[in-house]
């Protein structure tokens, strides 16, 4: 894994995770600055230039670091929050969400894991009905592994508190370090799919599906709990035979009795979120496409309700209406 | 390939004629009309020389922004670096650092140029207001770079502006030992990592540039019809969606057709990428 630069913030330049993590860099450069806003998303930045060699900001995340997750966000019921350990991802998908949200490409990462942990605490014990923390929001929580140390962290602290879920979103293969544990009963790894065509046109950097399948599969042997997010769908002419052969794909190779849950989302983003893709990206044909407004939202017009009712009937020939929900 | 653009994409900024000697050799630079500072290629390439030390660099971008060549072009140029001598405590003579941190040392703010040049060496660039003999940081000391960076924000795309600097003295060779032709000497033993950040650059800003260009079909309809502000954006990105979605022959075709006005023609391109919107399923 190679950064054109590390940024530290001073704050936490002496702590552990950080030390381990520039032994790991060695040979890169490294800049102590006061905080990561000084690098970070600073006006005038571009998401584009700065995604040719991102570099990797050590930081620490002040105020609040559990939220509230967006409504039907996941399959689990209980009370969903998100946390952010990180702001950016290794990929490079040209339909996702994080190049409106942000200015800036470099990665974030906050070393101050104790404090994730204790807002997760926090939130625990004021909800009775359970609590489901997702991870991988604006990141990806699986690919950093060797650099982050996430799961390293956070499976043992999970571990010992079987009342709360972890969900990890990725689409990483780095699946080492949690076949080097045990497989605990309030993990569910979720992987994210589009059909081969979908991925190898916009998901650059991302592994194949043949290998993310692999990697699933290795972890759904060892015992632990696994998901299938099938999204963005991105409607277009032939979609829904590249999703039969994707769920034939998918099926093949994982056990659909076993797994955890099964979702379809639209490809759907906030409308300013949009415009600011659309500026990097002008001469991009999936942002040039015909789209449709709600509340905010924007999604392709070729799409929508129809094209999902299509799809899910497909994928319920592989899989029990029980494990699926539509995400939100 | 090299690049031929008539619009300036990449400005280079040194304090001296003498680094300004071998980079008006490297880069085919002519001086520009009516001045004695400025020098320009037809490759996108402009070489300004501002004197030593930040007053006079603040002052010679001031003279060069209110100049004509800067009010012709819409943006002064998109990537900027300033190139230079300057002196360290440990690297070598001759050696060259890509400036990861730019201080001020009177004022002590710090700026932190984006990473997109590599190099062998990296590091802060202390900027000075008199030569500094002891070398007490670790850090290249020069007398421009800070005011650069201030300068250059108001022309330039936040991410292209760069700088890096060529080792002219250390505690082994000092500042006295520094003439005009130990500058041509190291200035061309560096000349093929000079061209290469540059090159770079250059690229970076052209690619930025087609970026927010026009599509030609819209211009083509610019020259033809009068539209406001707001029409000539809708259309503009009308365009560019259809050159986006490779249907510009559909685009020529539709404009063959005729329209009556801006507002027709808005509808007109409209219609069209909305009906072909919509999914057709096998």
């Amino acid at each position: 894994m190679k950064f054109s630069a590390v940024y530290i913030e001073r704050a936490i330049a002496e702590h552990e995770l950080t030390q381990r993590i520039i032994a790991r860099v060695s040979g890169t450069p490294v800049i102590v600055i006061d905080r990561y806003g000084e690098v970070f998303n600073r006006a005038g930045q571009n998401f584009r230039i700065q995604k040719r060699a991102p570099a990797l900001i050590l930081a620490k995340k002040h105020g609040k670091t559990v939220l509230p997750a967006p409504e039907r966000y996941g399959f689990e019921q209980g009370r969903g929050f998100y946390f952010s350990h990180m702001l950016n991802c290794l990929y490079d998908c040209r339909y996702c969400f994080l190049q409106g949200m942000y200015r800036s490409a470099h990665y974030v990462l906050f070393v101050n894991y104790e404090d994730f942990m204790a807002g997760i605490d926090a939130e625990t014990l004021k909800h009775d009905e359970g609590t489901v923390f997702y991870s991988g929001y604006d990141c990806d929580s699986l690919a950093m592994e060797p650099i982050s140390a996430f799961c390293e962290r956070f499976i043992p602290f999970f571990a010992n508190r079987p009342a709360s879920i972890l969900e990890i979103r990725t689409k990483s293969t780095q699946v080492r370090q949690l076949l080097d544990f045990q497989p605990i009963d309030n993990c569910v790894v979720a992987m994210s799919f589009t059909p081969e065509a979908a991925s190898k046109r916009w998901e650059h950097k991302v592994p194949t599906l043949s290998k993310r399948l692999q990697a699933m599969k290795k972890l759904q042997r060892a015992g632990w709990k696994i998901a299938v997010r099938f999204e963005p769908v991105i409607g277009e002419a032939g979609v829904e035979a590249e999703y039969e052969r994707l769920f034939s794909q998918t099926f093949s190779a994982l056990s659909a009795d076993e797994l955890h849950s099964v979702s379809l989302g639209e490809f759907r983003l906030p409308a300013q979120f949009h415009k600011n893709l659309v500026k990097l990206y002008p001469d991009e044909d999936l942002l040039a496409r015909e789209t449709v407004q709600h509340d905010g939202m924007l999604s392709l017009a070729a799409g929508g309700e129809a094209l999902l009712e299509a799809l899910e009937d497909r994928l319920f020939s592989y899989v029990d209406r029980s494990r699926y929900y539509r995400c939100a | 390939m090299p690049i031929i653009s008539e619009s300036v994409l990449l400005t280079l900024v040194v304090a001296l004629p003498a680094e300004a000697g071998p980079l008006k050799d490297f880069f085919q630079l002519k001086p520009l009309r009516a001045t004695n500072n400025v020098f320009q290629s037809d490759q996108g390439i402009r070489l300004l020389v501002t004197g030593v030390g930040r007053n006079n660099l603040t002052q010679s971008f001031a003279r060069f922004a209110r100049s004509e060549f800067a009010k012709e072009s819409q943006q002064v140029s998109p990537a900027w670096l300033n190139m230079g001598i300057a002196g360290h405590r440990e690297l070598a003579v001759g050696e060259m650092m890509v400036a990861n941190k730019i201080s001020c040392a009177v004022s002590a703010q710090s700026s932190f140029p984006t990473p997109v040049l590599s190099g062998n060496h990296y590091g802060e660039v202390l900027t000075v207001d008199e030569p500094e003999l002891t070398y007490p940081q670790n850090a290249a000391y020069d007398m421009e770079a800070h005011a650069f960076w201030d300068m250059a924000l108001n022309y330039g795309m936040l991410d292209l502006i760069q700088c890096c600097k060529l080792i002219s003295d250390n505690p082994h060779d000092g500042v006295e030992k520094i003439t005009a032709a130990l500058i041509d000497e190291i200035f061309y033993a560096a000349s093929d990592e000079i061209r290469q950040h540059v090159d770079l650059l250059r690229n970076l800003a052209h690619e930025q540039q087609q970026l927010i260009s026009d599509p030609v079909p819209y211009l083509e309809i610019a020259d033809r019809i009068h539209l406001n502000v707001n029409q000539a954006l809708q259309v503009r990105r009308l365009c560019q969606r259809f050159v986006a979605l490779n249907r510009e022959s559909e685009l020529e075709a539709l404009l063959a057709t005729g329209y009556r006005s801006a507002r027709d023609l808005t509808q007109i391109l409209r219609e069209s990428l909305k009906s072909a919107g919509k999914v057709t399923e096998e």
